[in-house]
């Protein structure tokens, strides 16, 4: 039974209007339409296949393991991935290969950890984000259907989780604003959270997945975290939930100037010139006060990394917004 | 000269003109979001006569009329915003780099 195609701009719009930090899951309904979307596209149906439900993506293939399912790949499998591959370059035909687009789907993507990609889980997602335009694919989606794979004889359906995002500017140099783009990104709970399945929960800020720690205990985390953090994402990111002054403090850095106008404290360690070649790279870091108290009348402190030929305070703040020469930072009103 | 606001960790910079090639940015309905901080808290005009435009990457604003217009904030509070065309500089700082550091958007 052929299904409805579903106009690209019209699947941008739908998805457009749904909630994803919580979304609605309605089990019933999302394997009703997933089944329908399935029964459309497979030409041959030796086996009507029975439908499990995992309730998050963690430890993937031991529990199907211990439902007694092969988590490997079976010829059946193959069936059903080919059907869909077919089914998708179908689409592309039908939609004159228009680009489809959705910050939230490439987000989505990034969920999976390499333990399930490799388990076969985001096979969804690497077939192509244009089966969205069938229209029950689409329902399933709608009714909280997240991934889904086949294994022998039985199709495996989870769960859309709740994600949280942040729109983040993509690090250029010399650019004061470039690129934005949707991270994954939450400092006070999962950014993406399976509701009935806990431990499938990941944490993330600024797109960068941290341990659970960084975000739930962020007083946990110590100098020898940041010093083992395995790619500079991490570690940036484990300073930032550390305190970069607090940071800078201990590994010696020195007040060099405070401007009371601006609010504004300069710290450096480093820039030795010494007679026997012990030179040191120079770091700069501005303290900045904010100058709304907080309702219990305390200021809240800001620290900025900022570049090493920074000579005052006054020049690093300018900096941070953008200003090469100081004087060209002097605002009538701040607050 | 209009002034030169600092709210937060926005700046607005007096310009002389939107430069010619910026493109409008439709407002949000009857605001003009400039930008949203690390907790989700907008920077927002909700009157009207404000325009905002962009350019590669950046972003400007132009106040139109006689009247100032108020920059909001839940947390920094109100700003009169005079008549004219703005620059639009969210803070930013150095990321962490081993030789060869980059720029990033600084939180709110």
């Amino acid at each position: 039974m052929a299904t409805r195609i579903v106009p690209i701009a019209e699947v941008t719009e739908r998805l457009g209007s749904l909630d994803m930090a919580n979304p609605s899951f309605r089990e019933t309904e999302a394997e009703q339409h997933f089944l329908q979307f399935f029964s459309s596209i497979r030409a041959s149906k030796p086996t009507a296949p029975s439908i499990v439900w995992l309730s998050g993506i963690y430890d993937t293939r031991n529990r199907l393991l211990d439902m007694g399912i092969s988590p490997d790949n079976t010829p059946w499998y193959q069936g059903p991935r080919n059907a869909i591959s077919n089914y998708h370059n179908g689409i592309v035909r039908a939609l004159h290969n228009l680009p489809f687009s959705s910050e939230y789907l490439t987000v989505l993507n990034n969920i999976s950890p390499v333990s399930a990609v490799s388990a076969g889980l985001a096979e969804y997602w690497r077939v192509n984000q244009m089966i969205l335009c069938d229209e029950n694919f689409l329902q399933a989606f709608e009714a909280g259907l997240g991934f889904f794979l086949f294994r022998q004889n039985t199709i495996v359906l989870i769960p859309r989780p709740g994600i949280l995002l942040r729109q983040e500017v993509m690090p250029q140099h010399g650019q004061t604003r470039a690129a934005t783009q949707r991270v994954l990104h939450s400092l006070r709970s999962p950014a993406v959270n399976f509701p009935q399945d806990p431990a499938s929960n990941q944490f993330w800020i600024r797109g960068v997945r941290v341990p659970r720690f960084v975000v739930e205990t962020p007083e946990r985390i110590t100098r020898a975290h940041i010093l083992a953090a395995r790619t500079r994402d991490l570690r940036q990111t484990l300073i930032d939930q550390y305190g970069l002054l607090r940071y800078s403090l201990e590994r010696g850095f020195k007040q060099v100037d405070h401007n009371e106008k601006f609010g504004a404290t300069l710290y450096v360690k480093g820039g030795n010139r010494g007679r026997y070649g012990n030179i040191t790279i120079r770091e700069c870091v501005v303290d900045l006060i904010n100058s709304t108290p907080e309702p219990d009348g305390t200021q809240r402190h800001f620290a900025r990394r900022v570049p090493s030929t920074m000579r005052n305070a006054h020049q690093a703040v300018a900096w941070t917004f953008g200003f090469d020469r100081a004087s060209d930072y002097h605002p009538d009103a701040q607050t | 000269m209009a002034k030169q606001h600092r709210q937060g960790h926005i700046v607005l910079d007096p310009i002389a003109a939107i430069p010619k090639n910026a493109i409008p940015v439709p407002p949000v309905g009857t605001r003009v979001v400039i930008a949203t901080g690390e907790s989700g808290r907008e920077h927002l005009f909700k009157m009207g006569r404000v325009q905002a435009f962009q350019e590669d990457g950046d972003l400007f604003i132009e106040v139109t009329g006689d009247e100032p217009v108020y920059l909001e904030h839940p947390e920094h509070g109100q700003h009169e915003v005079e008549p004219g065309a703005y620059r639009v500089i969210e803070q930013r700082e150095m990321d962490i780099g081993f030789g060869n550091p980059e720029i990033r958007r600084s939180f709110d």
